[in-house]
């Protein structure tokens, strides 16, 4: 094998992972994306070891929640002053700022030690696709996203469309029902 | 040293009374010195030994520490050169002619020392001590011959400069010097001067293997040398021995006397590369097939690392993939002998003679 000191470099490397979080559920970007940057995924692990890895995630603009969260999921903050508490709608808080919605989410699934803010700095959310060059140039690895894209129906091909099974057959005169 | 070992309360005690009490400081005849009382533990004892421990550290600070005495001269331990010289060959195992291990354990200058000594006090100079000049070169002769045959049949492919440089390493004056004073050689010792360097050490040592291959021959002899010598690379990375400068052209020169298509350094996989801490690997193909790949802080920095597997694979002489050095067992014993009807003289074949 290399010299020990080679070996201890290749151990201990940080590996730059790379998401589109591109119509994926923010709450399940976060549970992949967590234990990568604590370094759960190495058999080197140890929580006081800074052993995590980077994530870049890129379309943070283009997440997608499920169900009414939009609408119905609210973000609270109190800034500790009086009056100082706001209640905002998880779209208003994704106009304000695109990265937000992610970052609150990975970081509330971090462990609540003093290294999560170590943590976070290995993380970087970009809004759209450009990535900046250095970061670009660190990239090595891509996390698979969790969610499976479903395809729009502009994207099937008419044989495709013709050649889906069918529930029932639409009845062709209207005014026999 | 007495009752250095006691454990009991009285522990104190015993620290002080084996060495500095008495001739040192306090001119107190020797006192006696019984088993730890369990019971009896007299008022004053405690205060006491702790105000003599104090006064040892004093003097200590004061003066430094007492200066070291070789063995024979240490308070309470009766010392007879003679049988000292007969249980040092006992406790190895071996049985050695009395007169040539004397002569080993005699440095030269001792010698001339003692011919000074008897011209000065105008005595006959006709001195017959023998010294271990003579003994030392046959020692590292035999020694240096049994470690490459060992070397060279355990790593067949590995090239002769390695062989040579790993039996450099055992043999060099901190290894043999670390092995002589854990045998006790360095307690019989006849130099001018204590403490004794470790090349005197070192040479003594060799001239003990000598007086032991002038009595009993060189199986014992052989024996003795891969117990003492080869358990040394036990967990020592052999390639560390050898100093290679320049790892590629070996590895092309080799490649091209295997007859093989020469090397091509490729770079496997890397990352954070505009970070400080970028890491590269690379991997050495020879006709597409990998030989040795290995990480680094920059690209060059992999490449030599990579290239020094890649030669490590090829001399089977990686430390991961080849078994550990078959010094006992069957294989061992069957080794030995080989060894030793090699250096008897009998075998005249290319692949075991290993040139300097």
């Amino acid at each position: 094998m290399a010299s020990r000191a080679a070996q201890q470099w290749g151990t201990f490397a940080r590996v730059w992972y790379l998401l589109d979080a591109n119509q994926q559920p923010p709450g399940r970007i976060a549970a992949m994306v967590s234990p990568i940057l604590q370094g759960k995924h190495k058999p080197i692990y140890h929580p006081l070891s800074d052993v995590g890895d980077h994530v870049v995630i890129i379309n943070t603009r283009k997440i997608a929640f499920s169900g009414e969260k939009w609408d119905r999921k609210i973000y609270y903050h109190h800034t500790g002053y009086p009056r100082g508490f706001s209640a905002t709608k998880a779209k208003d808080v994704h106009l304000i700022d695109p990265t937000k919605i992610v970052h609150k989410a990975i970081y509330g699934m971090l462990p609540k030690t003093l290294t999560r803010r170590t943590m976070m700095q290995r993380l970087h959310l970009i809004p759209g696709q450009t990535i900046p060059e250095d970061i670009k140039a660190n990239i090595v690895e891509q996390i698979v996203a969790p969610r499976e894209i479903p395809k729009p129906l502009d994207q099937y091909t008419e044989e495709e469309l013709e050649n889906f099974p069918k529930l029932w057959h639409p009845v062709e005169d209207p005014d026999l029902r | 040293m007495a009752a250095i070992t006691c454990t009991c309360v009285n522990g104190v005690r015993s620290l002080i009374l084996g060495r500095y009490i008495g001739r040192t400081i306090l001119r107190t005849p020797k006192p006696v010195i019984t088993d730890c009382p369990v019971r009896n533990l007299k008022r004053w004892e405690r205060p006491y030994m702790l105000y003599l421990e104090k006064q040892r550290k004093k003097h200590e600070r004061k003066f430094g520490p007492p200066p070291p005495k070789p063995r024979s001269e240490h308070s309470d331990l009766p010392w007879n050169y003679d049988s000292e010289l007969y249980a040092f060959a006992r406790r190895l195992g071996e049985e050695i002619n009395e007169e040539t291990l004397r002569a080993a354990f005699t440095h030269p200058s001792f010698v001339a020392g003692e011919i000074e000594k008897r011209k000065e006090l105008e005595l006959d100079v006709e001195l017959d001590m023998q010294d271990n000049e003579e003994l030392s070169h046959i020692g590292i002769e035999f020694i240096s011959e049994y470690i490459k045959s060992y070397l060279r049949h355990v790593y067949p492919n590995f090239p002769d400069d390695g062989i040579n440089a790993t039996k450099d390493h055992l043999t060099s004056v901190e290894v043999s010097s670390h092995i002589a004073s854990h045998l006790g050689v360095a307690d019989l010792i006849k130099y001018p001067v204590f403490p004794f360097p470790e090349d005197v050490v070192q040479k003594t040592f060799f001239a003990v293997v000598g007086a032991l291959l002038q009595s009993q021959g060189p199986d014992r002899t052989g024996l003795f040398v891969r117990d003492f010598f080869l358990p040394q690379l036990m967990g020592k990375d052999i390639n560390d021995c050898w100093e290679l400068l320049d790892p590629m052209g070996l590895l092309v020169e080799t490649l091209q006397q295997q007859g093989k298509e020469p090397p091509q350094p490729r770079l496997i996989r890397q990352t954070g590369s505009s970070t400080l801490v970028a890491m590269y690997i690379v991997g050495i193909y020879s006709d597409k097939q990998l030989i040795g790949s290995a990480p680094g802080s920059s690209i060059l920095e992999a490449e030599d690392q990579a290239t020094r597997v890649a030669l490590k694979n090829i001399f089977g002489t990686n430390p991961e993939k080849s078994p550990p050095l078959p010094i006992d067992g069957p294989i061992g014993q069957y080794l030995h002998a080989s060894i030793v009807k090699q250096l008897k003289g009998g075998d005249n074949s290319e692949r075991v003679a290993v040139s300097d």
